[in-house]
């Protein structure tokens, strides 16, 4: 997506409408399926066409067309020497975001049409709709193009924001035109917006109305009215522990008396729960991986895919799982470093993508055992690859229907480099997905314990000095997160699958562990179970600093009187928001390009401090936030009550967000992302440090309670 | 009780020494100061920065805590300017030679009328 919108021109000025002249006039139209709901997604209808007019074409002529419109059907009517051809169905190539029509217009062409119809997404978050606008792109043709784009939405919706490539904000520049269709209305947007937001006609007056009532009781609550609602609320406690007394727990109390659940959240015990859970998923992954099933990385056409992994089950005996550069590519590094592969394919494929999968999937082959490239592989990557790696290289005619010769050598290649189990067990494919899910579970589990401990160790009351006690924050964090990810790679070795990737697409099942319950790359339980790891292991400490409930409402009650704000601030916090959930990398506006800003920092920083010299120590940005959250977290005790609220929440988030990349697996980036992170931290810890001296002056005292 | 009477004169001192060594790597960057070593201003930026946020966020501490805040908050500084200058267009116009001993400057001053 992102790279389609790069190579979205500006829009070509001039005599474009005019037939008389070599031209294309793309037309596209969203029917956007409009929900609001607190969170969602649906499917919209997506209509494009492109007609040319190309007189001057004295030969043939071939051109792309590319779409992120996910197509239903796609069609070509051109008109050479007088007479009208249709091609009923123009077959593509389907990557996970676009779709690519390699197209031939006969010599003597004087117009043609190209048609799609389709789909794309929307998602529905906080009573607001997120609706993407298809794009189309004709390269090769060489003839002036004019871009027009519709959305058709239903009445009583307002078009609230428009966003172009980048997610840079665009102003509001629609034109009502006839929909034809009653109950919707049409807007014709400018044809670089690629998404919209919208909103019911009914939200600003209810986000008026919600700021309104928050601010009543904030009055009334600093008027000190609300003593009798918590006598009331005192009351209803009281009666509910007397009924819960009533029950019958006794007995439970019995089985394990001076139990309580509070005294886990000791560090002690918190590391020794880390250190049972990470030794309990590599004797798991020992015992039972590698995974039994044969897996291929496949470069070709997602069709010609299909029929290759027929082949390779006449080859093999079972059926074996493929994967292609449509689901991913940019981790094939990592996926063949854990040796998940164990055979690549080279067959035909886009000529458009054939240098970009070259560039990730090249330098990992050295990991792959066999790679086997057919006559019909892009000629200078063959070369490539017979060069770089001759004794893994084997040369067939055609991928998709091997010889039997070919089949045989295939066999006994593959037969010399496969795995086995440690303990020569044979588990069926059944059995082995239940190991995965089981190490999916435990390794969202270790991260969450692995950072209750850390916030249990920042927060907990001890004699130590204030520089013993950073040090051992410090130490403690590098420790979990280096730890942590050389489990993931030793487990993800021992089964032969990763745990999770970092740019998977979401919904991906067979690529990773956590794919297998339905998460894709696994980042976002990773982030929800840092994220609460955190809180709870500061929280939950014994002596930890006392975090009011008042303290904790206030903040989050800005937080979300923010966000119910239909103003420009409510915009920003709504973005914000945005770039935290699974939205399929939705990322826009000011908060995005914020964000951007933040990231800039970070890497101009790592370059201060030596990351990104050379490709193997390369920069990432959230490794560096995850060690940047450890110093602020091991100063929380430092601070007033409010601002360490604040603090603990965005420690939290970065400590949460940057853990997620313990799932990358790359080591090389985790040792040069741990002294400029740190020294990031401290640049953060001077900013929270301001907002306590502000708090300070405020309250008149300086140091949180306790 | 001979140290305490001492103190002033050692704070006075200090303000004076860290002024003066600012005002010397702020000079760094003028043409005629071309031919002075870098031994100079490296021992600056290890250290002097560092050591002024370390005077007015510390309240108290050993003699190792302030060595190593001084070197922390130095680097810190150090690297959070140059990688603002790398975000922000046209900040390279101040050299950090001149931000630098400038800011320190401001914190060694504001912390020595707080009277610490």
């Amino acid at each position: 997506m992102a790279a389609l919108i790069l190579m979205l021109p500006s829009i070509p000025q001039g005599r474009g409408q005019d037939p008389t002249y070599p031209s294309a006039q793309v037309l596209v139209t969203v029917h956007e399926s409009v929900a609001y709901d607190l969170y969602g997604s649906s499917v919209s209808q997506a209509y494009g066409s492109v007609n040319g007019t190309v007189s001057s074409i004295g030969s043939s002529t071939t051109f792309h067309i590319i779409s992120n419109i996910r197509p239903y059907s796609a069609n070509l009517t051109y008109v050479a020497n007088g007479k009208t051809t249709s091609e009923p169905e123009v077959p593509s190539s389907v990557t996970a975001q676009v779709a690519t029509y390699p197209l031939t217009l006969p010599a003597h062409t004087t117009s043609f049409r190209f048609s799609i119809s389709g789909s794309t997404t929307g998602v529905e978050l906080l009573w607001r709709y997120l609706g993407s606008v298809p794009i189309i792109e004709v390269t090769g043709l060489g003839v002036p193009t004019n871009y027009t784009t519709h959305i058709v939405i239903p009445s009583g919706t307002i078009l609230s924001q428009e966003y172009g490539p980048n997610g840079l904000s665009l102003p509001l520049s629609y034109k009502a035109s006839p929909s034809g269709e009653s109950g919707y209305s049409s807007f014709l947007v400018q044809p670089d917006v690629s998404l919209v937001v919208l909103q019911s006609d009914l939200f600003l007056p209810a986000s008026i109305g919600v700021t309104c009532v928050a601010l009543v009781i904030i009055a009334l609550a600093a008027l000190g009215l609300f003593g009798q609602g918590r006598q009331i609320l005192q009351r209803l406690r009281r009666s509910l522990l007397n009924f819960v007394s009533t029950l019958h727990l006794s007995p439970l109390r019995r089985l394990r008396p001076g139990f309580r659940f509070r005294n886990l959240f000791q560090p002690r015990k918190l590391l020794a729960l880390f250190l049972l859970c990470a030794l309990l998923m590599a004797s798991a992954a020992a015992i039972g991986g590698p995974d039994p099933r044969l897996k291929a990385y496949v470069v070709a056409d997602p069709a010609e895919a299909t029929i290759i992994q027929k082949n390779l089950q006449q080859v093999v005996g079972n059926t074996p799982i493929v994967v292609t550069p449509a689901q991913d590519y940019s981790d094939f590094a990592v996926m063949s470093s854990v040796g998940q592969f164990e055979l690549a394919v080279f067959s035909s494929y886009p000529p458009a993508g054939v240098g970009e999968i070259q560039g990730f999937v090249v330098g990992g082959l050295g990991n792959v055992p066999v790679i086997v490239v057919d006559n019909s592989t892009n000629s200078a990557l063959a070369k490539l690859i017979e060069t770089t790696y001759p004794g893994k290289f084997l040369q067939v005619q055609n991928a998709s229907a091997l010889t039997s010769a070919e089949q045989h050598e295939l066999a006994s290649l593959l037969a010399a480099s496969s795995r086995t189990n440690l303990f020569g067990l044979n588990l069926s494919v059944r059995d082995f997905n239940a190991l995965v899910a089981l190490e999916a579970v435990l390794s969202i589990l270790l991260v969450f314990i692995g950072f209750c401990y850390l916030g249990s160790l920042a927060s907990e009351s001890s004699s130590q000095t204030d520089l013993t006690h950073l040090v051992s924050v410090l130490g403690a964090g590098i420790f979990v997160f280096v730890f942590s990810e050389a489990l993931y790679v030793t487990v993800s070795s021992l089964l032969a699958l990763p745990l999770s990737l970092h740019a998977v697409i979401s919904g991906a099942h067979d690529l990773t562990a956590v794919g297998l319950l339905g998460f894709g790359g696994g980042s976002t339980p990773r982030l929800a179970a840092g994220f609460l790891g955190v809180l709870v292991g500061v929280v939950g400490a014994r002596g930890s600093p006392p975090i009011k409930k008042s303290d904790l409402a206030f903040v989050l009650g800005i937080g979300l009187l923010l966000l119910a704000n239909p103003f420009s601030i409510g915009q920003f916090v709504f973005q914000g928001l945005v770039l935290f959930l699974p939205l399929g990398n939705i990322a826009f506006g000011a908060a995005y390009v914020s964000s951007l800003s933040l990231k800039g920092f970070i890497y101009g920083v790592g370059s201060a401090l030596g990351a990104g010299v050379t490709p193997t120590y390369l920069m990432s940005a959230g490794k560096m936030l995850f060690f940047a959250g450890l110093v602020p977290l091991a100063y929380l005790r430092k601070m007033g009550r409010t601002t360490m609220v604040i603090a603990l929440l965005l420690v939290a988030l970065f400590v949460g967000d940057g853990g997620v990349r313990i799932g990358e697996m790359t080591p090389d980036k985790t040792v040069i992302a741990i002294v400029p992170g740190l020294v990031i931290g401290f640049a953060f810890v001077f900013l929270i440090l301001g907002l306590a001296s502000i708090e300070k002056h405020v309250r008149g005292d300086w140091r949180s309670k306790g | 009780m001979e140290i305490q009477r001492l103190e002033p004169v050692i704070r006075q001192l200090r303000l004076a020494g860290v002024v003066g060594y600012s005002l010397l790597v702020m000079a760094t960057v003028l043409p005629e100061t071309m031919h002075f070593s870098n031994a100079v201003v490296v021992p600056y930026y290890l250290f002097i920065p560092g050591y002024s946020v370390a005077l007015l966020l510390l309240q108290r501490g050993t003699v190792i805590d302030r060595i190593f805040y001084s070197v922390v908050w130095s680097m810190v500084i150090f690297a959070s300017l140059y990688s603002i200058e790398t975000v922000v267009p046209g900040s390279t116009v101040i050299p950090l030679n001149v931000i630098i001993p400038y800011l320190t400057i401001i914190v060694f001053v504001y912390d020595h009328l707080q009277g610490r």
